[in-house]
């Protein structure tokens, strides 16, 4: 089932996706498949955000993550769930 | 003039009062001990502005110190202004532009300044010469024309001029130094003891240069210090966003986790639409002319000349939208009309008001207004409410504060002396620390800010450290860390709602800070690895300098520092009862994701781990004899050896 998400995008983010913020559908179920999503719509956000050699998140980016009804966190671990009704923040 | 070496530090001394001026070499051996600039000058004031001196007198002394990076092309024309500040203890400040550089350039480092003079005057210094010159028809101009009037005087397009606004000569608390228009330091008060001794600004202008000790070893480093800026390589997220948006950004950001201070921080959580009206891609996309850079900087130029493109308040120009403004004179008074935060921002510049002090403290008498405590009779029938219906009545009140009129008289003290005149227990939503108000960043959320704002000798000041906004605990492996003498758990360091391991990140990031300040350095330079790494800066130093130092030695010149500091202030009878956040942290929790108050045990934990990890007395702050032994600081040690904190200010 497709997943409803808030997403915010940031300062240099905006130039790669000419929006601040957009509701978005996906098929996502980790951070990384909804990078790896966002990056066939918006070219360049796989490079900005996922450092090529570790895999890992690049240390010169941020995604901040709110689930429904919970803290907002910083993203570490591209590996991590993400829920429905989620807010996404990248800068 | 010709160029210069690198490794002497030179002092022009000025007294008003006698309107005499000298020269003299500082000890070669300080710039190993203190680098420079904020180091220096802490060391000046602690041997020369004794404990109990009037900070309005004539023995108080203004000093503006450059350092030996400064005029190098390491983005370094940042300088430090000091002194006693009128709240009794350290008043230190920075700012950038081209003045530091060209002070050097002019044949001197540092400037110490004491006495008053009887009528207005500016300090010209030019090529190793100096004279003080009459400022009568000075006195009274907002900066923008002081500046313009000056450079029409000096005749010399390249003059660099710090000045003075109304607010200063007029003492409202808190005023600051200006230059460049746009560029402020110093606002723990400089601005008013610059005012007290009568001086209206400081010309300069200098033809010589600066001949770096090691040109191969400087370039390597330079090389090195540009790869940390790569924005492929750079191991800190501000980078990209800093370096081309600007702080404003943090407005969405910050709202978006609940860290944004709204209506006097009652409210952590702005509406998403107001933050992005105020935000930096709508300040970039609409208003920003220009962008313009300090002497010497490889990033795109941070500062940013906007002009007003329609409406009410269209063609008003000015510059420096940064992280403070949007809070102060946005979410914090509850206002979304970017045009009327910059028309204000733009004013304060202009009386030389500090924004910190304008914002929070009408934020407060917005709450007192709000509950009753305040009533039209007391605000000359200006209808002060939150969300700032009266625009125009609220850009007359800041011109009322910089000259004390009428209900500005009141909001020109500051929050914490108006809420003792107010009463009515309105203390409670005065956010300020040592009688300083706060600045952008909230601190409930934040614990580390908490306690970095509340130990600040010179008031909230978040330039003194780094604030770790939500971080990336793998900035840093464990064992690169430890490479560099650090132990820390970045884990624990970087997490939310927990006290462990937060007296030890603030310590490593004050030192850190510290160290780059004394060079002097740009923070916007150096965040990469939010500081931890500072070997290109050790490297830069030495081959500038041709002072060879342990990369060790290098950071104790850092922990030095803020021994100083703190030995100026218990000297001054501060102490731990001192070191607090705002009233409204310590007892308001916040509805908004349930940030809860910062409780006494939570606060005290941080506090007795930063104490301790300095070498602290835990009840006191008094550096230790052993500490400041270990530092070098044989003649602060003997200094402070007998004073008691029994005795209470």
């Amino acid at each position: 089932m497709k997943k409803n998400l808030d997403l915010q995008y940031a300062a240099h983010v905006t130039t790669l996706t000419n929006k601040i913020k957009e509701s978005y559908q996906s098929n996502a179920n980790t951070m990384r498949e909804l990078i790896a999503e966002l990056d066939r719509q918006y070219k360049g956000i796989q490079q900005l955000f996922v450092n090529p050699k570790t895999g890992q998140i690049n240390l010169n980016a941020m995604i901040y993550y709110k689930a429904p009804n919970q803290f907002p966190v910083t993203v570490i671990n591209l590996e991590d769930k993400i829920e429905d009704r989620s807010t996404i923040t990248f800068w | 003039m010709s160029a210069r070496e690198n490794s002497v530090q030179k002092i022009l001394r000025v007294d008003l009062s006698s309107r005499n001026t000298y020269t003299e070499v500082l000890p070669k051996e300080w710039t190993a001990k203190y680098l420079g600039s904020r180091g220096i000058n802490a060391r000046l004031l602690f041997d020369e502005v004794p404990a109990g001196t009037d900070p309005f007198g004539t023995d108080n002394i203004l000093y503006l110190g450059t350092g030996p990076m400064d005029g190098l092309p390491t983005g370094n024309g940042r300088m430090s202004v000091a002194c006693k500040g009128p709240r009794g203890s350290v008043a230190e400040g920075s700012f950038g532009g081209f003045f530091g550089p060209e002070l050097r350039r002019a044949g001197f480092d540092y400037i110490a300044i004491r006495g008053k003079a009887e009528k207005p005057v500016y300090l010209f210094i030019h090529d190793g010469e100096s004279e003080i010159r009459d400022a009568s028809h000075l006195w009274g101009l907002t900066t923008d024309k002081t500046d313009a009037a000056l450079r029409r005087e000096l005749a010399d397009a390249n003059v660099q001029l710090r000045y003075i606004g109304p607010a200063a000569e007029n003492l409202v608390h808190s005023s600051v130094i200006m230059g460049n228009i746009n560029n402020s330091g110093g606002r723990a008060g400089c601005g008013e003891v610059m005012g007290s001794k009568k001086l209206k600004a400081i010309a300069v202008r200098g033809t010589g240069g600066i001949r770096v000790a090691d040109y191969p070893g400087f370039i390597e480093a330079y090389q090195m210090f540009r790869k940390r800026l790569d924005l492929a390589t750079s191991r800190d997220p501000w980078t990209p966003v800093w370096s081309t948006y600007g702080a404003p950004v943090l407005a969405r950001l910050f709202t978006d986790i609940g860290n944004l201070m709204t209506r006097n921080a009652q409210e952590m959580r702005w509406d998403e639409e107001k933050a992005t009206r105020i935000g930096s891609e709508v300040y970039l996309d609409k208003y920003v002319t220009k962008g313009k850079a300090c002497f010497g900087c490889p990033w795109p130029a941070c500062q940013k000349l906007y002009q007003i493109p329609s409406g009410k308040y269209q063609g008003f120009k000015g510059g420096n939208y940064w992280a403070g403004q949007p809070v102060v004179f946005g979410s914090l008074i509850d206002n979304d009309d970017l045009d009327l935060i910059l028309v204000l921002s733009g004013l304060c510049n202009q009386y030389g008001l500090d924004v910190f002090h304008v914002g929070y403290t009408i934020a407060w008498a917005m709450e007192c207004y709000e509950k009753g405590i305040l009533t039209r009779e007391d605000t000359d029938g200006l209808e002060l409410t939150f969300g700032c219906q009266d625009k125009d009545g609220l850009i007359d009140l800041v011109r009322k504060i910089a000259y004390k009129e009428g209900f500005g008289e009141l909001l020109a003290k500051g929050c914490s002396e108006a809420s003792k005149i107010i009463g009515h227990d309105s203390e409670r939503f005065c956010l300020s620390v040592k009688g300083q108000e706060l600045e952008g960043i909230a601190e409930r959320n934040l614990y580390m800010v908490a306690l970095g704002i509340a130990v600040s000798e010179v008031g909230p000041d978040h330039t003194r450290w780094y604030p770790p906004y939500p971080c990336n605990p793998n900035l840093m492996t464990k064992e690169e860390l430890s490479s560099l003498g650090i132990d820390l758990d970045l884990r624990l360091a970087f997490q939310g709602r927990n006290p462990e391991e937060k007296g030890k990140l603030l310590r490593w990031f004050t030192i850190s800070r510290a160290v780059i300040e004394s060079l002097p350095g740009c923070v916007f330079l150096v965040r990469d690895t939010l500081g931890f790494d500072k070997r290109p800066w050790w490297q830069l130093f030495q081959s500038a300098t041709g002072t060879a130092l342990e990369y060790s030695e290098f950071l104790r010149a850092g922990e030095r520092l803020m021994n100083l500091d703190r030995a100026f202030h218990v000297r001054e009878g501060f102490g731990r009862k001192d070191d607090r956040v705002p009233i409204r942290m310590a007892t308001e929790d916040v509805p908004f994701f349930n940030y809860p108050r910062i409780t006494d045990d939570v606060f005290n934990h941080m506090l007795d781990e930063y104490y301790q990890e300095n070498g602290w007395d835990l009840k006191t702050s008094i550096p230790s004899q052993e500490k400041l032994l270990e530092l070098g600081l044989d003649d602060v040690a003997k200094s402070l050896k007998d004073i008691s904190m029994e005795s209470e200010r």
